[in-house]
C-alpha cells in the first residue's frame, strides 16, 4: 500500500497533467457536438464587453459602408411599401410570424473552419438558440449559445452549418453546407437531376427553415451533374460579404413553438 | 504574495488581452499568430510543476472563452507545459540542468530551437483539435506550418525587445 502511495506521489505531476488534459479534451469533444449548449463560449459578459469595446474602433472605420447599406435597405423597403395599397390595415401585418431583433456583430471571423461570431444581444433582448441571423444582403448564421447580454452565432462559414434553401425560380429544395475552403463560396447539396439549375440562378432560404422564406442567400456560380448520384454539385457565391458584416437582424420565428409542438406529438 | 507572482499574473492578463485585441487581428492571409504561448515559454524554470501546469491550462481556457473553441487552446497549452522540460534540455543542453538560463543571454540558435519546438507542438495540437476531422488534416498541417513560422518570428522579436529594455 505504501508503495502504491509513494508511486502515486512520485507521479503526481503526470496524473495532474492527465487530469487537465482530460478536462480540456472533454470540453473540446463537447464543443464539437452540434446543437448542444456550450460551457465554453464567448456569450458571457466579460468577453462580450471586451469585444464590444474594440468593436467601437472597427465600427468607426466602416461607418461609410454601413450607412450606404442602410440607405439601400431603406430604398428597397420604401419601394416595397409603395406596392401596398393604402387600404390595407394594420391587421394585415399581424399575421407575419416573424420578429426582427436588430443587433451588432462585435466579433467576426471567417478564416477558420469553424467560425463562431458574437453579437451584442442576448437573452435579455429575447434571443434564444436556433434563431436565424440575417443582414440586408443575405443570411449570416444561426444563434448557437445565448448569454445575458451577448450571444454567439454559428456562421454559415462553419463546416457543421446546414441551412435549408431553395432555388428562387423553381422551388427545388436543397441544403446549404460549407466545405471550409473559400469564405465567399458555399456548397449546395441534394439538388436532384430533374431540377433545372443554371449559373446565375438565385438561391433563397427555403420553407422549412428557421429563416423566413425567400431571404436571398447567393447566386449559383457552378452547377455540374454528379455522375454517380443523380445530384447536382452546386457552388454558390454568397451575397453577403462575410468579412464585413456590421449590423444584423436576429429573426424570431413566433410560430416555431407551435410547429415544434406539432412535430413532437408523434 | 511576493512580487514575482503578482507580475506573473499581470503578464497572464496582459498576454490574453493582447492576443484577443491585437495579435488575433494581425492576420496574414488565414494565419493568425498565437503569441500568448510566450507565457508558457518564459515561465520561471524553478517553479512548481503543478502550478505551472495549472496556470498554462487556465491560460488556454481563457482564450477558449474568447474564441468559443471548447477546450482546444487549453489542451494545447497543457501539453506544451508538460513537455517543456524536454524541450529545455534539448535546446540548452547542460546549462538547463544548472537552471541558470536567462533567455536574453542564450544563443539565438538555441532560443530559436526552444521556441520552435514548443510553438510547433502547440499549433499542431491546436489545429488538429480545432477541425477534429481527419479529412481536414492537410489544412491542419498547412496552418500549423505557416502559423508557427509567424508566431515564432513575432515571439522572438517581442522577447528580444523586452529583454533589452530590462538591462
Amino acid at each position: 500500500m505504501q508503495q502504491v502511495i509513494s508511486y502515486l506521489l512520485k507521479k503526481k505531476n503526470f496524473l495532474f497533467f492527465i487530469l487537465l488534459l482530460g478536462v480540456s479534451l472533454a470540453l473540446t469533444i463537447q464543443s464539437h457536438r452540434y446543437h448542444k449548449s456550450k460551457f465554453i463560449s464567448a456569450a458571457n459578459d466579460l468577453t462580450g464587453r471586451l469585444y464590444e469595446s474594440i468593436n467601437h474602433i472597427n465600427e468607426f472605420i466602416n461607418l461609410d459602408t454601413y450607412n450606404e447599406r442602410l440607405l439601400k435597405e431603406n430604398a428597397k423597403l420604401r419601394k416595397e411599401l409603395s406596392n401596398y395599397s393604402f387600404h390595407s390595415t394594420v391587421n394585415d401585418l399581424k399575421d407575419v410570424p416573424y420578429e426582427f431583433i436588430p443587433a451588432k456583430l462585435i466579433e467576426n471571423c471567417f478564416h477558420k473552419k469553424k467560425n463562431i461570431l458574437v453579437i451584442n444581444k442576448g437573452a435579455k433582448h429575447g434571443v434564444t438558440t436556433d434563431m436565424g441571423v440575417i443582414t440586408t444582403n443575405g443570411i449570416v448564421g444561426v444563434i448557437e449559445s445565448v448569454g445575458e447580454n451577448f450571444s454567439t452565432v454559428l456562421s454559415v462559414l462553419h463546416v457543421q452549418s446546414q441551412v435549408n434553401v431553395q432555388l428562387k425560380k423553381t422551388n427545388h429544395i436543397g441544403s446549404l453546407i460549407w466545405d471550409g475552403e473559400s469564405p465567399f463560396k458555399v456548397q449546395l447539396e441534394d439538388i436532384t437531376k430533374v431540377a433545372t439549375i443554371k449559373v446565375n440562378d438565385t438561391i433563397v432560404t427555403g420553407n422549412y427553415s428557421i429563416f423566413p422564406q425567400g431571404i436571398d442567400v447567393g447566386k449559383v456560380v457552378k452547377a455540374e451533374l454528379n455522375q454517380t448520384q443523380n445530384y447536382f454539385d452546386v457552388e454558390v457565391e454568397l451575397f453577403n460579404d462575410m468579412s464585413n458584416i456590421g449590423y444584423v437582424y436576429v429573426v424570431k420565428n413566433i410560430a416555431i413553438k407551435e410547429v415544434n409542438q406539432l412535430l413532437n406529438q408523434d | 504574495m511576493n512580487k514575482e507572482v503578482v507580475l506573473r499574473i499581470l503578464f497572464f492578463i496582459l498576454l490574453v488581452l493582447l492576443q484577443v485585441l491585437v495579435f488575433s487581428n494581425m492576420r496574414i492571409g488565414a494565419y493568425v499568430p498565437y503569441v500568448y504561448v510566450l507565457f508558457i515559454i518564459t515561465f520561471p524554470i524553478k517553479s512548481d510543476r503543478a502550478v505551472f501546469l495549472l496556470s498554462s491550462f487556465l491560460l488556454g481556457l481563457s482564450l477558449d472563452f474568447f474564441f468559443s473553441s471548447g477546450g482546444v487552446h487549453a489542451a494545447a497549452c497543457t501539453i506544451i507545459a508538460y513537455i517543456r522540460p524536454q524541450a529545455l534540455k534539448f535546446s540548452f543542453g547542460r546549462s538547463y540542468e544548472f537552471q541558470t538560463i536567462k533567455l536574453s543571454k542564450v544563443s539565438v540558435a538555441a532560443k530559436l530551437a526552444y521556441f520552435s519546438i514548443l510553438i510547433v507542438i502547440h499549433h499542431l495540437v491546436l489545429f488538429l483539435l480545432e477541425t477534429f476531422n481527419l479529412s481536414f488534416i492537410l489544412y491542419s498541417l498547412k496552418s500549423t506550418l505557416f502559423s508557427s513560422i509567424y508566431t515564432v518570428l513575432l515571439s522572438l522579436v517581442l522577447v528580444t525587445l523586452f529583454s533589452k529594455r530590462k538591462e
